[in-house]
């Protein structure tokens, strides 16, 4: 293991308090535990909570997005485990303003479990919380099953567009619809070229030998479409695109944001080359990019590999993924 | 004793506490093997803090009592067991809100909603290596003692077996859920940590009705 930590037990709790030191200005922990993340500027009268929560080991997901303009809070688990439904209450209490609070979060059974109990416990004291639950991803399901698909770096969309809508003091019913809207157009696919290690594990949690890849990989290292030889960046992106595109489907005419996001090893280069020919396809397709980001926005540790993620746009959600936003690990400027 | 009231369930509690502390190093065994070995320290961690918290409580209604002790294992013990453990503690809880004294129809509906709560959160039913196997049979049992009027001694003999058959039957059984999933072959023929400790709460139960 190839790694810079000091005691494995203490790697998540001492990434928060680098984060925490970094970005005073914009979060704080509460209730003395660092795991119980939340937005520190001034509350606005009226807003809708967003909290989200997770396994930690994916950052800029899930507390990196926890800022203006997105997300008010964020439970923080250990590596690729769920935070515990009291720390999830705990942030729920704290950012509700009395107009409720939405949780969006990724497919996940112990963050649905965890999240589910927070949201039973919230009610009892009269705190009115909804739930979309993220399933972009393609290969871990078929569309019949959609329900059963993992959220993965779609997310990055939806806490944006729902966030961008709840900082215009929209209704709990209204974000919520949005919300929903983006995990309805939101489509993602990954490929995975080496594993990656949990620092108290260890050692690899999956086997990846030199030459291997795997398409449709999870973002935790759960099995995609199998493994294959590594093919080059244009034919993983044909096989990628076309899962994709005909999942939705998008058509002919239609116009999409675009979100190349890298695992954790794999170079902007390298993402780059992966663009250019996602925006060659998308050309040939006839369907428009409205605006791409291409960087981290959900790793999975240290593993290489990408993902591709589309959102068809329409005026509303356009408008919306416009506004402004600043976070510690995302910052937007009104777009035009 | 054909009724239990607050006091009762504090020391039932209490009881369960002491039962998860003995067997602390058995569960941590069991969970090794097909988890990631934190069950025994959970549960210790979680039922502690529900001592803790309920047993200073001046509050009669055993519902109160319940919901208060499924937050206590909510925040202390932070896992997935811990949510679903919680869940059946906060459903219970629910159906006898105003509650001081229950009788053994109500327990058998408790321990009903407490599995159904499990099931319906961690979308889980029996035949899947969890903690459902071993709490699903106790409550049928339960139940059964019930409509058969039996005392609440005998009745939790019937429910303490039938847990300790559905926790030896879960030796045969292959995990669906969780990172259990990875272990199918090292956990065969081992029985299922979260079954073990369904087993160990009705065990609370048993003894004290024996004693």
């Amino acid at each position: 293991m190839q790694k810079i930590i000091n005691n494995p037990k203490d790697f998540v709790d001492e990434m928060l308090e680098g984060i925490l030191a970094a970005y005073p200005d914009q979060l704080k922990c509460i209730k003395n535990d660092l795991r119980c993340i939340v937005r520190s500027d001034e509350k606005k009268p009226g807003k809708v909570g967003l909290s989200t929560g997770g396994g930690s080991g994916h950052l800029p997901l899930f507390l990196g997005y926890v800022g203006k303009g997105m997300l008010d809070c964020c439970a923080v688990g250990n590596i690729f485990a769920s935070p515990s439904a009291n720390q999830m209450l705990e942030i729920t209490r704290e950012i509700n303003r009395g107009n409720g609070v939405l949780y969006i979060y990724g497919n996940y059974s112990g963050d649905i479990i965890n999240f589910d109990m927070a949201a039973e416990m919230a009610k009892m004291e009269d705190i009115k919380v909804e739930q979309v639950i993220a399933t972009d991803d393609v290969a871990s399901a078929p569309k019949e099953k959609q329900n059963k698909r993992r959220g993965v770096a779609g997310l990055f969309y939806i806490y944006k567009i729902a966030g961008a809508y709840a900082e215009e003091v929209a209704s709990l019913d209204e974000v919520k619809r949005v919300a929903e809207k983006v995990c309805t157009n939101v489509r993602t696919m990954g490929v995975g070229l080496s594993p990656c290690i949990i620092p108290e594990v260890g050692k690899p949690t999956f086997e990846m030998k030199e030459g291997e890849m795997e398409i449709g990989i999870g973002i935790h290292g759960e099995a995609g479409m199998g493994k294959d030889k590594l093919k080059t960046a244009d034919e993983i992106v044909d096989q990628i695109m076309n899962s994709i595109l005909n999942d939705l489907p998008y058509k002919s005419g239609d116009e999409v944001s675009v979100l190349i996001n890298g695992l954790g090893a794999t170079p902007r280069e390298e993402l780059f080359v992966v663009y250019r020919k996602v925006a060659k396809i998308l050309k040939e397709k006839d369907i428009k990019v409205f605006h791409p980001y291409i960087g981290e926005f959900a790793a999975s540790m240290e593993m290489a590999g990408t993902s591709i993620t589309l959102l068809r746009l329409d005026k509303e959600l356009k408008e919306l993924l416009k506004k402004p936003a600043r976070t510690p690990f995302f910052e937007q400027a009104e777009l035009k | 004793m054909d009724k239990l009231n607050s006091g009762d369930i504090k020391k039932i509690l209490t009881k369960i506490k002491d039962l998860m502390i003995e067997n602390e190093e058995y569960l941590f065994k069991l969970d090794s093997t097909m988890g990631d070995g934190d069950l025994g320290i959970t549960m210790k961690k979680g039922f502690n803090k529900v001592v803790e918290e309920v047993s200073n409580l001046k509050e009669d209604s055993v519902g109160e009592i319940l919901i208060k002790a499924s937050i206590a294992i909510s925040s202390a013990a932070s896992s997935t067991i811990g949510a679903l453990v919680a869940t059946g503690f906060m459903r219970a809880g629910k159906i006898v809100i105003d509650r001081t004294e229950i009788n053994l129809n109500d327990l058998a509906n408790m321990m009903d909603a407490f599995v159904k709560g499990i099931m319906e959160r961690g979308k889980g039913k029996p035949g899947e290596k969890t903690i459902i196997d071993s709490l699903y049979p106790a409550a049928k049992a339960l139940k059964l003692a019930a409509k058969n009027k039996k005392n609440l001694k005998e009745s939790f003999i019937d429910a303490y077996r039938s847990a300790v058959e559905g926790l030896e039957a879960t030796k045969k059984m292959a995990s669906v859920h969780g990172r259990a999933i990875y272990h199918t072959k090292r956990a065969s023929g081992i029985e299922d940590p979260g079954a073990a400790a369904g087993m160990i709460m009705i065990k609370a139960f048993y003894d004290y009705f024996e004693i």
